[in-house]
Formats: C-alpha cells, structure tokens, sequence
C-alpha cells in the first residue's frame, strides 16, 4: 500500500512535466495513422458505374440510379456506411478512396447522403 | 462612503470576485489533477462555460419529489458557501467579515453546507439520491471532527479564535522567528489531516463515494436538472475555494509586512493588490496539495472512508492537538 502510494506520487509529478497523452480537442486533433479507414470520397471522373461498389457495400449504404450505360446518380449513405473498405477494395478505377475525414456528424438525416453526379461528357 | 462599502461586498473583493475565482479555482483544481494523470485538462473558464451551459438547460422535476427543497436548497447552498468566502482575508490582513470567534461560525457554515445535500437527496424521492444522501451524510459526519479540530488546532497554536489574528499570529510564529520550529511537527499533520478532510467536504476523490458516477450514476444530484444543478455545481466550486481559501489564511497565514507598511501611510492599493496575489498564490499551493492527494489516493469505498477518516485522520488530528496542548502550557517550550 505504501510503495504502491509512493510509486502514484513520483508518476504524478513526473507526468507535470511529461507531454500529455491528450490533445485539447476541437482545435487541435490525434494524428491519424496512414491507413485511417475514414469518409468514402468518390472521384466522378474515374468512376465507370459498374456498380460493383453498391453491391459489395454490406450495409446497403451506396445506391445507384443510372440513366444509361455511361450517365448516373451514386449516393453514399454516411448515416449507414460502416467504413469497412470494401467499396474501395473492389474499385478497380480507383475511384471510391477512404478519405481521412471522420468528423462526420450532422443534425439532419438528408445532409449525411453525398450525391454524385456521372455524366457522358467526362 | 455607503457605496464604496456596497461595492465591496458586491465587487471587490466582494462576492462577484469570489464567484470568479470559485470558478478558476475548479479550473485550475481539474487541470492540475489533469496533467497529474497525463491528461491535458479542461480549457480555462471551462467551469464557466459549464455553468452557463447548465442554467440554460430545462429544469425537470420527479412527481413524487419535493419541488421546494429541490428548487431552493441549490441556491441556498450558494449563498452559504458566499458566506464562507467573506470571512477569507483576500486583501488585506482580515477578511469582509471578521470579529472574534468567527472561526467557530465558519466551522458551523461548513457544517451547514454539508448537510444541505442530505436534504436534497431525500427529497428526490430517487434511489439513487437517497443512496447518495446517506453517503453524503456518512461522510461528513466522519470528517466534521477532523477538519473542526484541526482549525481549533491552529486557534489553540495561536490563542484566537479570530481568522485574521491567527493568520497573523501564524506569520509571526513561523516567518518571524525560529523559536517555535518543533509546532512545525504539529502544524504539518493538522494541515494534512485539514488537506484530506477538505477533499470529503468537496466530495473529491478519494472521498467522492457520495456522487460515485459509474456506481449510483450522480448520487444526491442525480434529479436536479438545469439552473438547479447550475446552482448546486456553483456551491461545490465556491466550497472548494472558500475550504482551499480558509487553509491558505489559517496555515499559511498572511504576511505581516502588509499591516506594517499600510500604518506608516504606504499606498493602500498597492498593499490590497500584494495581498491579494501572496493570497491567489497561497490558495494555488493549497489546490496543488489537494490536487496531488486526490491523483495519488486511489476512490474509496463508503465503509473505507469512514474507517479512514474515524482511525487514521482523528486520532493523528488529536495527538497534534495534545502536542500543541503540551507545548503551548506556561512555562512550557515556547512559554
């Protein structure tokens, strides 16, 4: 009991003069590591709308309405994306990423779906 | 002249002042508790924010409760601990209220303070609170006699029962001269024995089993809710400056130069503001103490504080006040 206490006392006052653990949060932010699963960001002009990213998608979370072969809607759901990677896994344009962006919340539902547009003239 | 009183109550360094400083306080208590573990602590005036933020909320009330105690005692419990702060010297050598015997109002407003949280509990008609309520009743029942005993310690040490004599006596005792060294031994387990019962009083750790938060979720502030808890936060904050206050003034004391000088017609504002920061420092000393005890003394159960309190800090507390007793008697060490 007493070596533990004294053990406690030289932690605390070493940790005075340590840099803390913590960051003070809203302005500043933890490094994020390299593979960061974050936002799924899609590049418009890569995408073919082949479609393989909303089936993969295991939460249903990516929709797609297309017009023709080469003209479409894709909407990303943020409000039921699971960050699991697997749109960006099967991607073979490379045109769905992972973003490092996780500070994602929002007040209303409508505002968490990203809508992109493809279009033929790209 | 009437004004110039007024604003002394009110403003400086009256009670807007203390309200402040109550806040910073807690501040710097959190941040210091907080780089102690690591951490990197609240933003300062986060209390102030906090506070804000809670009198804007919607107050709830249970159906079953008693809206009048719930309602009022918050408040009640802010006035009280004001009240304490009165009697703090701030900028000078006494306080805004100071006569002889003062020490033994302030111990029954503390006593005061502590038990109004009892009263809240039961009237939340909340199993939680009620649980919280005997907690906190346990607790201050157990510390009561500890902290009592260790300011009347130092009004024995000094012969005063006032807290502005005492504070200048201590300064005379221990800065002054080097005859009275071995009330040193004496003075530092009464100021440890006051240091740890001061955390029951503010209900921190490791005597924070009356609000246990992963346990009965709030303990006897669960039911309050907006302005109510608002107010029931500001009596913690000001009850921590005021006991941190009061320790500073009693053990510490107040440097006797400021008396001195402030006869021979040295300007008295420059004297008030010296005071007030050598007080400002004191205080930071005292938070820091705390600080380190309650980083480095691990949460207590009920049954341990109790225990804690009852065998370990009394009867330390009584064997200091029969050394002070036994060097203080005529003829005595000191004589």
């Amino acid at each position: 009991m007493k070596g533990n206490m004294f053990t406690a006392a030289k932690e605390a006052i070493r940790n005075l003069f340590r840099q803390p653990n913590t960051v003070m949060f809203p302005t500043e932010h933890v490094p994020l590591p390299e593979d960061f699963r974050g936002k799924p960001i899609l590049t418009t002009d890569a995408c073919a709308l082949c479609s393989r990213c909303a089936r993969v998608c295991p939460t249903n979370a990516i929709t797609i309405e297309k017009e023709d072969k080469k003209t479409g809607t894709i909407k990303i759901d943020m409000g039921k994306c699971c960050y699991c990677g697997e749109c960006e896994n099967v991607c073979h344009f490379n045109a769905i990423k992972l973003s490092n962006n996780w500070l994602t919340a929002s007040l209303d539902k409508e505002s968490l779906i990203d809508t992109y547009r493809i279009s033929e003239e790209v | 002249m009437m004004i110039v009183e007024f604003l002394s109550y009110l403003l400086f360094p009256g009670v807007l002042l203390t309200l402040y400083l109550s806040l910073a306080s807690s501040w710097l208590y959190r941040k210091l508790v907080a780089r102690m573990e690591n951490r990197v602590g609240p933003p300062f005036n986060q209390p102030v924010f906090d506070v804000a933020k809670l009198m804007a909320k919607e107050r709830m009330y249970p159906k079953k409760a008693n809206y009048w105690i719930m309602h009022y005692l918050p408040r009640i419990q802010v006035g009280i601990a004001l009240l304490i702060t009165l009697f703090i010297p701030l900028t000078g050598t006494r306080g805004l209220l100071s006569f002889q015997g003062d020490l033994f109002v302030v111990l029954f407003l503390i006593t005061l303070h502590g038990s109004t949280s009892f009263f809240i509990g039961t009237a939340s008609r909340n199993p939680y609170t009620i649980s919280g309520a005997g907690r906190a009743v346990f607790t201050e029942i157990s510390l009561e006699l500890p902290l009592s005993l260790g300011f009347a310690g130092m009004a024995v040490m000094t012969g005063t029962m006032r807290i502005a004599e005492i504070s200048l006596e201590i300064d005379r005792l221990f800065w002054q001269s080097w005859n009275s060294v071995i009330l040193l031994i004496p003075w530092l387990i009464l100021l440890i024995s006051v240091l740890y019962a001061t955390l029951g009083a503010c209900e921190l750790n490791p005597f924070s089993a009356a609000h246990a938060e992963t346990e009965i979720v709030e303990g006897w502030s669960v039911e309050l809710s907006g302005a109510d808890l608002a107010y029931a936060r500001i009596a913690e904050y000001v009850d921590l400056f005021s006991l941190s206050g009061l320790i500073a003034a009693l053990f510490l004391g107040v440097p006797i130069i400021m008396e001195l000088k402030a006869d021979t017609g040295f300007n008295q504002f420059v004297i008030g503001l010296v005071a007030f920061l050598t007080m400002i420092i004191k205080i930071g000393i005292i938070l820091f103490l705390l600080a380190f005890i309650a980083t480095t003394n691990s949460r207590l159960r009920i049954d341990q504080i109790t225990d804690v309190l009852w065998s370990l800090i009394l009867p330390s507390v009584i064997i200091a006040f029969g050394l002070i007793i036994v060097i203080n008697i005529p003829g005595g060490m000191i004589g």
